[in-house]
């Protein structure tokens, strides 16, 4: 699928997963992998995180969006970003491994490819 | 969450019948126990979370789990979506009735010993296996198969894959309890203790929402700063759009296949948001905790704290098998 935001940007794909809520975004990541390390995120971060957690919301509402290795469409990282529309790529399986904490990276839920 | 949307439908026991239980027990148990189930259950649930790995592989490889899965796997083979949506719907019910009821019959026990618990608790463990089939089917969608894939897929194809309008679809026009809690912050309990908190629920009566979410549960979101998320009329208001546009989009051969997919997803969304109420934000964690804390007591008294401790950390993180006395 094409993408009229990045299509013409320079990049390098790190993984791909599902497209859960469109858009395309650049932003800082940030690997989540306990529940205390939400509290850290800022306006400038995407969430990269195996899953996200039940009380995550207030930091997903911050975040540019958000990148897990497990889940699809209707997994609770997928709704809750619908509801909030952020651009969510879910089913990556290895983006906490591929993508390192605060590297820029693009989120192209457009596409469901994430690029450096 | 849903318009006018009568939750009583959808769980085992209604929101009048759950407020009058959880009002008897506070009047029978001390502030401290209420506090105890109110950090319990959050506890339970972010640190469920760091055991996922053993949990996932205690499941898969669980036979009552397998059972559940096949039976409603078959149920979903059918042409006729919406009329498995309405068996799968009759069959949650069912087994919501029966797990619910016996961790009330758990906390009514009188003079319970050691015995009575352990048998309770590995009758417990089978329910909450095949219960555990639901929330990795149903509400999940971190497995291979959901309820909802071949619907998904269906309504996909009717609309060529056209993701925008899938978008919108996907919400089936309701808020998610993990964002309706937020939605409905009250902006009376910043920066509260738990303790002040749960005292104000006991002494205002505040025990449970009209969509069966209980506030002893909602302590981290109306605790926090409050948290902008869409309403649920935008949300509602969204999907009608979408499924006006998805209808006007097929032919009419079609149009009747996609109206069975959309009622059915529509079914099953609903049984997932109230299942999700049920379970983490509602009755069936008030219960669950209950007979955990009771039990916790019952061991210690009986055996030993560290026995009684290691009991308490496995039933909250959903670690059934593992317990023993």
């Amino acid at each position: 699928m094409a993408c009229n935001v990045c299509d013409n940007v320079n990049k390098t794909e790190i993984c791909s997963g599902r497209t859960a809520v469109m858009g395309c975004i650049e932003g800082t990541a940030r690997i989540i992998l306990d529940t205390k390390e939400y509290d850290d995120i800022t306006e400038n971060d995407i969430i990269v995180t195996p899953m996200t957690e039940p009380d995550s919301i207030s930091a997903v509402k911050k975040s540019k969006g958000v990148i897990t290795d497990r889940g699809g469409v209707l997994c609770h990282a997928a709704i809750v970003c619908r509801e909030i529309k952020k651009p969510c790529v879910v089913g990556t399986k290895d983006a906490t491994k591929k993508i390192k904490d605060g590297e820029i990276i693009r989120l192209c839920a457009n596409c469901g490819k994430i690029y450096r | 969450m849903g318009d006018n949307m009568n939750y009583d439908i959808y769980f085992p026991v209604s929101v009048l019948e759950q407020k009058a239980f959880i009002e008897k027990y506070v009047l029978t148990h001390s502030i401290s126990d209420c506090i105890w189930i109110s950090k319990n259950r959050d506890f339970g649930e972010q640190e469920r979370y760091k055991e996922k790995d053993e949990v996932d592989d205690s499941l898969i490889n669980s036979e009552n789990v397998s059972n559940e899965l096949e039976k409603i796997r078959v149920l979903f083979e059918n042409e006729d979506q919406f009329s498995s949506a309405i068996e799968y719907d009759e069959l949650l019910k069912a087994e919501l009735k029966e797990l619910t009821d016996i961790y009330i019959s758990g906390i009514k026990m009188e003079n319970a010993d050691i015995s009575d618990i352990q048998e309770l608790w590995d009758r417990i463990k089978v329910l909450s296996d095949i219960d555990n089939a639901h929330a990795m089917y149903l509400s999940s969608d971190n497995w291979p198969f959901s309820v909802f894939h071949k619907i998904i897929d269906n309504i996909s194809d009717a609309i060529n894959s056209d993701f925008e309008i899938l978008n919108d679809l996907l919400t089936a026009g309701m808020q998610d309890v993990r964002t309706s809690i937020f939605y409905d912050y009250s902006g009376k309990y910043q920066n509260c203790s738990r303790e002040d908190y749960i005292s104000s629920l006991i002494s205002e009566k505040n025990f449970i929402r009209e969509n069966g979410v209980l506030p002893f549960f909602t302590f981290i979101a109306e605790t926090g700063k409050k948290v902008d998320v869409i309403s649920p009329e935008v949300i509602r208001k969204s999907y009608n759009d979408a499924k006006e546009k998805a209808l006007r989009s097929v032919s009419e051969e079609n149009a009747e296949k996609l109206i069975n997919n959309l009622k059915a997803y529509e079914l099953l969304y609903a049984d997932r948001v109230t299942y999700d109420i049920y379970e983490y934000y509602g009755f069936y964690s008030f219960v669950r905790n209950a007979l955990v804390l009771k039990t916790g007591n019952i061991l210690r008294e009986n055996i030993g704290n560290d026995i009684a401790e290691r009991f308490m950390y496995l039933a909250s993180t959903y670690q059934f098998d593992k317990i023993s006395f």
